[in-house]
């Protein structure tokens, strides 16, 4: 009985397999080249490349459209669509091309994207995002708006000469990729000695910020890039935190803070010490009532951090500005930030949640009246008008 | 444009002092043709400013685990007295015959010294609670360059207590984009 039951199973089984087989060979996806498809119209005899060729330019205009490919197994155009609705745009091209229906088929499918990372160029300026002077590179932290014209704010070791202000020139991501500056430095305070509260030997402020003028017509937004995911070291940027608003007040905080920066991405950690005193490595500069964020074990920082926004999360993408990562440990478990606070006492009042455009507002030129001798250049910068290159002014 | 001797390119850079230690750089022009024609489309990984020196890239940029690029040397005595100053130099070279790209952490340029006794447990460590700026320098140095950085070791652990003579494992390390750059380790013999 065991036995013509195992038997008969294995029949069932055969046929089972044959039928699925057949099924398998009658998908239309796997059936052969339609003939008729490639002797009909004005295509007609002719191979899938030339169809190819004669159909996927005008195919590739549509909108929505994806991509084109021959599909060599079945002698079928493959079209790839956003959205079903595109297919009743293709259709009539091919039948204008004596294509049938055999002989192309649509799919749906996700939009192909250039994948944009914290290195990457963003337009508008974003904060989070890869910026590059001289031969260093640095993070923006954010754009403000502010008394001397549209700026963003980054350490003050992300200049020419730390604690003067100078003409450091930045690029983003990067002087290769992007030549074009998209500002210059406009404002480092000096660090100062004594004052009853910095140490012996040292030089002291309370913000490791500059300021940079946007070049004229850079256009910056008040967010913050948001990648993949948190403290999971991807760079890949997938939509934005919007600075929703901005601690004008506090120098001690607590809880989680996050940061974004071109080295390890989206990362946060918990204030360990508030209004500490930090000096930093190798230098005789001392930084006062600094924010110390720990996350044990992970790392949340690396070189080319500094200058990370350092914030708050609210609901959803909405965050609170709250200061500026300059340091961290060897280990990369610890960062240092300056408070927003101490930045604005340092540099200005300045507003970090309105979008803008360099060469707006503030003091920075406008008058482009009598400037207008640019014929022989010589070995001078490339001004263009409005430009906040100090050499231009 | 003014440019500081910290940031210029083709001169020689002196750091400032650090502790009892100093850091000095050799430093060679800075060959634009690095840097030049790196990026890619958006999101591609690149080497330098634009990625990881850890990435798939091809330019010729140092990866922690490449070895035959760069030789990366601690040089200190093998024995010394207990209590008497130990100088120690970390020294990077480049092998290739062409320029190398570097990219470290901080301003200065962050160097780390690592002392193990005998039983592995850090002893003492140059960078031990030191908070560096993280800021990544591009450095490159032409083929047969020298990145040169120094440091006097007193002898006393991160507490600062005279460590006891023995035998100790001392290492150094470069923080570095991708990872850190680590010597092989050297032994040093501490005798009463």
């Amino acid at each position: 009985m065991n036995r013509v039951s195992v038997a008969g199973r294995v029949v069932v089984m055969i046929m089972v397999l044959a039928i699925a087989a057949c099924g398998d060979y009658t998908d239309p996806v796997m059936s052969p080249p339609d003939e008729a498809a490639l002797r009909g119209g004005p295509l007609g005899g002719l191979d899938i490349a030339a169809q190819f060729a004669g159909t996927s330019p005008e195919v590739m205009a549509l909108p929505g459209t994806v991509f084109a490919a021959r599909d060599e197994s079945t002698g079928r155009l493959v079209f790839g669509v956003e959205r079903p609705a595109v297919a009743n745009d293709i259709a009539p091209i091919m039948a204008r091309q004596g294509i049938p229906e055999s002989g192309y088929r649509v799919e749906v499918t996700e939009p192909i994207r250039f994948m944009s990372t914290l290195r990457s160029e963003h337009r508008p300026v974003i904060g989070g995002v890869q910026i590059h002077w001289s031969s260093y590179v640095c993070t923006l932290g954010f754009s403000v708006d502010h008394a001397g014209g549209r700026s963003f704010i980054t350490n003050s070791h992300c200049t020419d000469n730390q604690g003067t202000t100078g003409t450091t020139q930045y690029n983003q991501p990067s002087r290769t990729s992007s030549p074009d500056p998209i500002g210059f430095e406009a404002d480092d305070p000096a660090y100062v000695r004594g004052g009853g509260v910095c140490s012996r030997g040292k030089v002291c402020r309370y913000s490791d910020a500059a300021r940079a003028l946007y070049e004229s017509g850079i256009e910056s937004r008040a967010r913050i890039a948001k990648t993949t995911g948190e403290n999971n070291g991807s760079l890949e940027v997938a939509g934005h935190f919007a600075v929703q608003s901005q601690d004008n007040s506090s120098t001690s905080f607590s809880g989680t803070m996050h940061k974004v920066g071109r080295t390890t991405g989206w990362s946060s950690g918990n204030v360990t010490n508030t209004c500490a005193t930090v000096n930093v490595s190798g230098s005789n500069i001392q930084l006062l009532c600094q924010t110390i964020v720990q996350n044990t074990g992970t790392q949340i920082v690396g070189g080319g951090d500094s200058g990370s926004p350092v914030f708050t999360r609210g609901s959803g993408d909405n965050v609170q500005l709250v200061g500026i990562l300059w340091g961290g440990n060897t280990s990369g478990d610890l960062f240092v930030f300056s408070p927003f606070k101490s930045v604005q006492d340092e540099l200005g009042s300045m507003n970090a949640t309105t979008d803008g455009v360099g060469g707006d507002g503030g003091g920075n030129g406008g008058d482009d009246g009598d400037g207008g001798d640019d014929g022989d250049g010589g070995d001078g910068p490339n001004c263009p008008p409005n430009s906040n290159n100090p050499a231009c002014r | 444009m003014s440019v500081s001797p910290a940031a210029s390119w083709g001169t020689r850079l002196v750091e400032p002092p650090r502790r009892s230690g100093s850091i000095r750089a050799v430093v060679t022009p800075l060959v634009l043709a690095a840097l030049a024609g790196l990026f890619g489309p958006a999101g591609i990984a690149m080497a330098g400013p634009e990625g990881p020196i850890a990435s798939t890239s091809h330019h010729s940029t140092l990866s922690p685990t490449v070895s035959d690029s760069l030789k990366l040397r601690l040089k200190l005595p093998e024995k010394v007295k207990a209590g008497v100053a130990v100088p120690m130099t970390l020294r990077a070279e480049n092998l290739r015959q062409e320029p190398l790209d570097l990219y470290l952490t901080g301003r200065p340029i962050a160097f780390d010294i690592i002392v193990l006794d005998e039983e592995g447990r850090v002893a003492w460590r140059r960078l031990e609670g030191e908070i560096i700026s993280m800021v990544l320098r591009m450095e490159t140095l032409a083929p047969g360059d020298i990145l040169q950085f120094t440091h006097t070791w007193d002898q006393r652990s991160d507490a600062g207590d005279p460590v006891p003579p023995g035998t100790y494992t001392v290492r150094g390390e470069l923080p570095a984009e991708g990872g850190p750059l680590v010597t092989k380790a050297r032994t040093l013999r501490i005798t009463p």
